[in-house]
């Protein structure tokens, strides 16, 4: 072995280079305030090993991105604790920076002749800013393309060359793939090879000019090894449990819904240690400047915060002056302080602050979450991520776009008793379900029917708010057959003794509906009730039958079984009568309502008091908000849930 | 630049056994900060065989080729295009080229179906009428029409497939890659 080495030392002079590199003497010996830069070179070791990783799992394209990142968070091996690591290691980075800089200027070690180092340490800092710009973006996700975009357009405003700059970081006029493709190449390739050379230069300089020691009275001399490193070692621990710590606290980084230029998104916000300029630029008086210079955004964007860093490059000149290193540390703790302050303020506003846009904010991120988990749920189900990425499965799924359509177009008459507050208006209509509470669907529901059966005056109540030509046609309603039907049998219908017979007609108007908790056709429950519907034979007594005034063709199970869904059976209980009852509550028949409600509901001569939407919503919408109230979306089976953040 | 170069001064200063202990937690320290990242690290890319394929199927594994009228009994056979669900990392194609089989019936109506890729290396053999053969187009492999190999270069016949024949003329075949290059016939 020694001999070995001995070979191997004779060859390349490793023991020379390991005596420098360990013997490094410090005056005043070893010290906590020297691990920021050791601390520093580990975080990058960490980010480079787990940027490997994620590299051999990352596909760059605007329908591979998310896709590709999913897969890394949710299906392989340590896929989230390496993603997580590599996100939190960024984040301490940005601190570790801050600390390492001001110990620097605090100490003076930015002086002659260490000039040159404190340079070369500024632009490490803006790769490591420019490493987070770019990372942001990669996941292709609604936070960091939006937030992205806003960096994006800051380039645009800068003079002159602003929109050219803007063309070349986008790879084109907008967002796409080649985006992905240059922001990949920096972030993986241009800046980390230009960080490992100008890290290389920063520590070669360091070395020359020796540690800047600051010894006190009466302290002993010291070595860079063992004493020192231990402390960098310690230091980079601490670092590395809080990484960890952090990944496994928050599971990891988060993932939101694929990016969708049609789908805004109200929470763009930057990076935490961009945020001190965001909302600097929000000020009023930044616009106005901004205006009267005819610098617009870059004013507040670009030139102010050139010129702050203008004046801490210049440090170590005004250095030189009298009062200069004071000024210098002043100026640093002045501007490290506002900044500190404005993410404050940024932070407390969005999440806080019981303002408009507070609440708006605080809406807008619970949105994002829950749209990304309902993308893994869809992406986990059978279907699957399509070759045409899982934006789509967002854009098809009825129990996210429902609640949108029915917020624009039905809720203003269909109001809950929970949205009452939003409407100056009185409802019109009886209350569908509520937007803000997805999952749960009043419409068509077990309750519903048996209101519209027993209590049809009180369940329809609001109809009598309709003015206008549509209000007579509700009038009639109000007063109609239905109407007198229900007022006549309810008493029958809730009697005691024909519980069962009341509960077996509700369920074979449920089971119409197909809905994911109906029962099957073929239950005697079910086909009990179907008896009630074309007699109305009851245990005890009985009601005028359901098939003298509505058609029906009811379900059966598939003989073929082919399919999953329930089929209409060969022949109908009744038909051509309005309201037409086959398949109520389910999809089709909440399509051709929405769609046609006189053709539907009332037939030529009927009374129909609701407005088609055959013309104002496109096919897709229709059959968005109409999957949605017949709850024929995809549910994530119990027990299935996987973890979100 | 301060020139107190003197390393020997703190191994005078400090006792050996206190100054042996503190490189000891120090290599360890370093030691642990390494792993830990590595280890995570690693296990990410090992990610393909420490997990396990999921056994989506449960279907019973058969794809739907062709028809039986589409061949003739003791006929030259005929190549088909598979296409089925497939499962690539992320993307769920529902239907997807998937790979080619060979057909063939014999004079008694009964099929045989050939995994069309070369076991060679895994290139797609042709069938040669006029030497009314399968010939590989990449190194010559060559083998009859019962699949059996005719020359020395593949190291074992064409791949047969499992076939079902049902509902009178549909042909299902249960379409299944082997590895290239050994005598057995193994599965990947
Ligand atoms: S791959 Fe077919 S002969 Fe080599």
């Amino acid at each position: 072995m020694k001999r070995l080495l001995d070979w191997l030392d004779h060859r390349t002079g490793y023991r020379d280079l390991m005596h420098e590199a360990l013997n490094e003497p410090i005056p005043g010996g070893a010290k906590w305030r020297y691990v920021w830069g050791s601390t520093l070179t580990f975080t990058f070791f960490v980010q480079v090993i787990t940027g490997f990783c994620l590299w051999m799992a990352y596909s760059p394209s605007a329908t591979t991105a998310w896709e590709s990142v999913y897969f890394i968070q949710h299906q392989m091996v340590f896929g989230w604790v390496v993603r997580g690591i590599h996100h939190f290691a960024a984040q301490a980075m940005m601190i570790l920076l801050i600390l390492h800089l001001m110990q620097v200027v605090i100490d003076g070690a930015y002086r002659a002749p260490r000039e040159v180092n404190f340079w070369l340490g500024l632009v490490l800092m803006q790769i490591v800013m420019f490493l987070g710009l770019t990372g942001y973006l990669l996941p292709w996700d609604q936070k960091g393309y939006y937030a992205t975009r806003v960096a994006t357009e800051i380039m645009g405003s800068a003079p002159f060359v602003g929109p050219w700059i803007q063309q070349l970081v986008q790879g084109g006029p907008s967002y796409g793939n080649h985006t992905l493709t240059r922001f990949f190449a920096l972030h993986a390739g241009v800046l980390p090879a230009l960080l490992v050379m100008f890290l290389g230069l920063h520590i070669y300089v360091f070395r020359r000019h020796a540690l800047h020691a600051i010894k006190n009275e009466g302290e002993e001399d010291g070595v860079f090894w063992p004493d020192q490193i231990l402390k960098d070692g310690v230091a980079c621990l601490a670092v590395l449990a809080a990484i960890m710590g952090a990944t496994l606290y928050w599971h990891g980084a988060e993932l939101t819904a694929p990016a969708n230029p049609a789908e805004a998104y109200s929470a763009a916000r930057p990076e935490w240690y961009y945020l001190f300029l965001f909302k600097f630029l929000q000020f009023e008086f930044v616009s106005q400047w901004g205006e009267a210079t005819h610098l617009g955004e870059a004013l507040g964007a670009i030139v102010i915060p050139g010129v702050l860093f203008t004046i801490l490059a210049l440090m170590p000149i005004t250095a030189y002056f009298k009062w200069g290193h004071r000024f210098n540390v002043a100026y640093l703790w002045s501007v490290l302080g506002i900044a500190g302050v404005l993410t404050g303020m940024a932070y407390y506003e969005d999440w806080y602050a019981d303002t408009p846009e507070g609440r708006d904010f605080r809406q807008a991120v619970e949105e994002a979450h829950r749209d990304g988990a309902r993308t893994v749920a869809l992406a986990e189900s059978k279907t699957g991520i399509p070759p045409s990425g899982a934006a789509l499965l967002l854009a098809n799924d009825p129990l996210t776009q429902g609640p949108k359509i029915f917020e624009q177009y039905c809720l203003s008459c269909h109001q809950t008793e929970s949205r009452f507050d939003d409407f100056s208006e009185a409802p019109q209509a009886p209350g569908l379900a509520d937007p803000h509470i997805r999952d749960q669907i009043d419409f068509g529901s077990r309750d519903w029917i048996r209101s519209v059966l027993t209590d049809f005056g009180g369940h329809f109540a609001a109809l009598a708010n309709i003015e206008g030509n549509r209000g007579e046609a509700a009038e009639a309603i109000l007063e109609g057959s239905m109407k007198d039907w229900s007022d006549s049998n309810a008493e029958t219908l809730t009697a005691p003794e024909n519980a069962d017979d009341y509960e077996a007609l509700v369920e074979f108007l449920y089971t119409q509906s197909q809905r994911p908790d109906a029962l099957s056709p073929e239950s005697e429950v079910v086909l009990r009730g179907m008896e009630i519907f074309t007699t109305g034979e009851l245990t005890n007594g009985s009601v005028d039958a359901c098939v003298d005034c509505h058609s029906m063709h009811p379900v059966v199970v598939d003989p073929t079984g082919l399919s999953d869904r329930w089929i209409l059976a060969d022949e109908a209980l009744s038909e051509d009568l309005q309201p037409v009852l086959t398949g109520y509550g389910g999809t089709e028949w909440v399509l051709q309502m929405v769609a046609d409600p006189q053709a539907h509901y009332a037939g030529e001569y009927g009374n129909n008091a609701m407005p088609g939407f055959a013309d104002q919503m496109t096919h897709q919408e229709l059959e968005m908000v109409s999957k949605w109230l017949a709850e024929d979306f995809y549910v994530v089976p119990a027990g299935e849930e996987t973890e979100s953040h | 630049m301060t020139e107190t170069h003197s390393p020997d001064a703190t191994e005078q200063a400090n006792p050996p056994r206190r100054n042996f202990l503190v490189k000891f937690v120090a290599v360890l320290v370093g030691g642990v900060i390494t792993a830990v990242p590595l280890v995570f690290g690693g296990g990410f890319i090992l990610n393909p065989l420490l997990k396990k394929k999921s056994s989506d199927e449960d279907s019973d594994g058969f794809t739907f080729i062709g028809s039986t009228n589409s061949l003739l009994p003791g006929g030259p056979p005929r190549s088909y295009k598979v296409t089925g669900a497939k499962q690539d990392a992320w993307t769920t194609y529902s239907e997807t080229a998937i790979g080619a089989v060979y057909l063939k019936m014999d004079e008694d109506r009964s099929v045989t179906a050939f995994n069309a890729s070369c076991p060679h290396l895994g290139c797609t053999v042709n069938y040669k009428s006029d030497a009314n053969a399968f010939i590989c187009p990449c190194h010559d492999s060559s083998f009859s029409l019962d699949g059996e190999r005719s020359n020395e270069i593949p190291p074992r016949g064409l791949d047969t497939l499992n076939v079902e024949v049902r509902n009178d003329n549909e042909i299902w075949v249960k379409f299944e890659n082997f590895r290239a290059g050994t005598a057995e016939k193994i599965p990947v």
